[in-house]
């Protein structure tokens, strides 16, 4: 592997609910007589498919009524199907949720990549640009439906050098930070700004982890 | 420009400078492919594991099963079919007994407080009650003290009870003078519930009632009967001391097969002296099934003149043209039915 080879993500389960338990339902907070179907989906990297998931609800009626990481990342899984994250769609019915799940998928093979930051890919980052935000993260970022915004995720030290860089590279501003240490101890920022402004700041960001990465210590 | 499109610039603007060694072609994942994405959204086809059984089952009932879909959405013919059996439905709650039926059928006539067909639907209450002159008339005009009471209601299908009523009565008549029972003097009630079985039945002073009516119309049946037998008929009998036979229409239990049922269930009620849930019918011989062979699926399921005039005819009837040889049909002779009249 080298510097900036795309890491493709995996996805390791995935599963249909045609007509979900009304109490399951509610205990992961959506309405189950609304939403009847679930889809699940398992997949070793967290941040790709946040990602997914946003695009999922531009292509079908889905909702994403679950998304959270698993503690400490896809390499210390508790099963070989568990990855890094939990995602669950709901929709009114099982064409829907079918639909959203290919939408996941297909965003997962094509586009939402993870990165190496050096050549032997010990330190990935996520230096994602989304063109039009879907429903779920424009709810997460506060911004509106269709906004752009960059999905800026590095390892921890990188993840504050490349935002600072990113944001100073192009008119963006920060939406939502998220300091270390998280689940996956992966950290990073939400900015937006126009498109132009977003791939600006996303190659800024990977510019600067990479220099991070590949000479950590820098004699001064 | 996607994600993709900016890192491959900037490995490749880096590849032009000082970081790193030039990249390798992508290497494939290492990993399995992922399942793909039309892999998922492909609809999985599950047939029937037994296709045989799944067709057995589909013409048992006229019930929509197996009916499939289109996409989402049900197919044409099972639409067409919904809207038809809920026209026939309608029409078998809109649909009135005409003047004169009941004296032809040796019925007297009396009518509950609801003073037309509108008010008996939107006030059920007024489907209980019998006015004062009804009752007097009652009690004027039929047999006292008889030991059976029949009163036939037209409820919310006149259609079932133009069609059923006569020969279930006539059934129930032939078995029950068998046993030597005394059935007193007939009663039509228009716009009646079930409830006026106690009324009239106190009013005579019979021992068992008994009323017919028109059960209300589902999707498939328009013209289904019920009886409800009550022993001792009196006001403050409640559902519960109610005997019912219901599903009586020639798809289901035939009206001859429910007057001789009836009679089986009356003798009970005689031995028992007491009726519906604490009545013990346990050694009684289940009615004798399905009137007809199994009825066929899809527009026949109707094919019998539901709308028809009421009499059986010894040929085509000339109002409707509904009427089948040897059929009763849902009007009297001589005044056009509702599907001449609409047609």
């Amino acid at each position: 592997m080298g510097v900036l080879d795309p890491v493709v993500p995996r996805v390791l389960a995935t599963r249909i609910i045609p007509r979900i338990d009304r109490s399951l339902a509610a205990a992961f907070g959506f309405d189950g007589d609304r939403l009847n179907a679930a889809g699940l989906i398992t997949c070793d990297l967290d941040d790709a498919l946040y990602a997914a998931l946003d695009e999922a609800t531009k292509h079908a009626g889905v909702e994403v009524v679950f998304a959270r990481s698993f503690y400490a990342g896809s390499a210390h899984a508790s099963g070989a199907t568990s990855g890094e994250i939990l995602g669950i769609l709901a929709g009114t019915d099982p064409e829907e949720v079918a639909r959203g799940l290919g939408a996941c998928v297909r965003c997962l093979e094509s586009e939402a990549h993870f990165y190496s930051a050096n050549a032997d890919g010990s330190v990935t980052f996520f230096p994602h640009v989304i063109s039009s935000l879907g429903h779920y993260l424009s709810r997460e970022a506060g911004l509106a439906v269709g906004e752009p915004m960059a999905y800026l995720i590095a390892t921890p030290l990188e993840s504050v050098y490349a935002v600072d860089a990113a944001l100073k590279a192009a008119e963006v501003r920060l939406v939502k930070h998220f300091p270390p240490p998280t689940e996956t101890n992966y950290a990073g920022a939400y900015l937006t700004g126009s498109l132009e402004a977003c791939e600006a700041a996303a190659k800024a960001f990977a510019a600067a982890v990479v220099e991070v990465a590949t000479e950590p210590r820098r004699p001064r | 420009m996607s994600t993709r499109r900016l890192m491959q610039e900037l490995r490749q603007a880096a590849s032009r400078h000082h970081v790193a060694a030039a990249p390798a072609p992508r290497p494939a994942s290492s990993a399995k492919p992922a399942r793909g994405a039309s892999e998922l959204e492909r609809p999985r086809p599950r047939p029937a594991s037994d296709p045989a059984l799944l067709e057995k089952l589909k013409a048992s009932t006229p019930a929509k099963i197996g009916v499939g879909r289109a996409g989402l959405r049900y197919r044409t013919q099972t639409l067409l079919q919904f809207q038809t059996d809920f026209a026939v439905a309608k029409a078998a709650v809109e649909s009135q007994v005409p003047e004169g039926w009941a004296e032809e059928h040796g019925l007297l006539p009396i009518q509950t407080e609801a003073v037309d067909a509108e008010q008996f639907l939107v006030r059920p209450d007024l489907g209980r009650r019998l006015p004062e002159e009804a009752l007097r008339l009652v009690r004027e005009r039929c047999e006292r003290s008889p030991d059976v009471q029949i009163v036939v209601a037209d409820g919310l299908s006149a259609t079932a009870v133009m069609q059923h009523a006569p020969s279930m009565i006539a059934s129930l008549a032939e078995s029950l003078a068998v046993h030597g029972r005394r059935l007193g003097t007939g009663v039509f009630v228009r716009h009646g519930r079930s409830k006026v079985i106690d009324l009239v039945g106190e009013a005579v002073g019979a021992r068992v009632g008994v009323i017919l009516i028109g059960e209300r119309p589902g999707l498939g049946t328009g013209d289904g009967m019920s009886a409800y037998l009550v022993w001792d008929p009196r006001p403050e009998r409640t559902d519960a001391e109610k005997q019912a036979i219901s599903n009586i229409h020639r798809r289901g239990l035939s009206p001859e097969e429910a007057g001789r049922h009836a009679a089986r269930v009356i003798e009970a009620i005689f031995a028992q002296q007491t009726s519906g849930v604490k009545l013990d019918l346990r050694g009684l011989p289940a009615p004798q099934g399905r009137a007809s062979e199994p009825k066929p699926r899809v527009n026949q399921a109707h094919a019998e003149p539901l709308l028809g005039c009421g009499q059986s005819h010894g040929q085509s009837c000339p109002q409707c043209r509904e009427g089948k040889p040897g059929r009763t049909c849902g009007r009297s002779e001589g005044r056009p039915c509702q599907a001449s009249a609409s047609a």
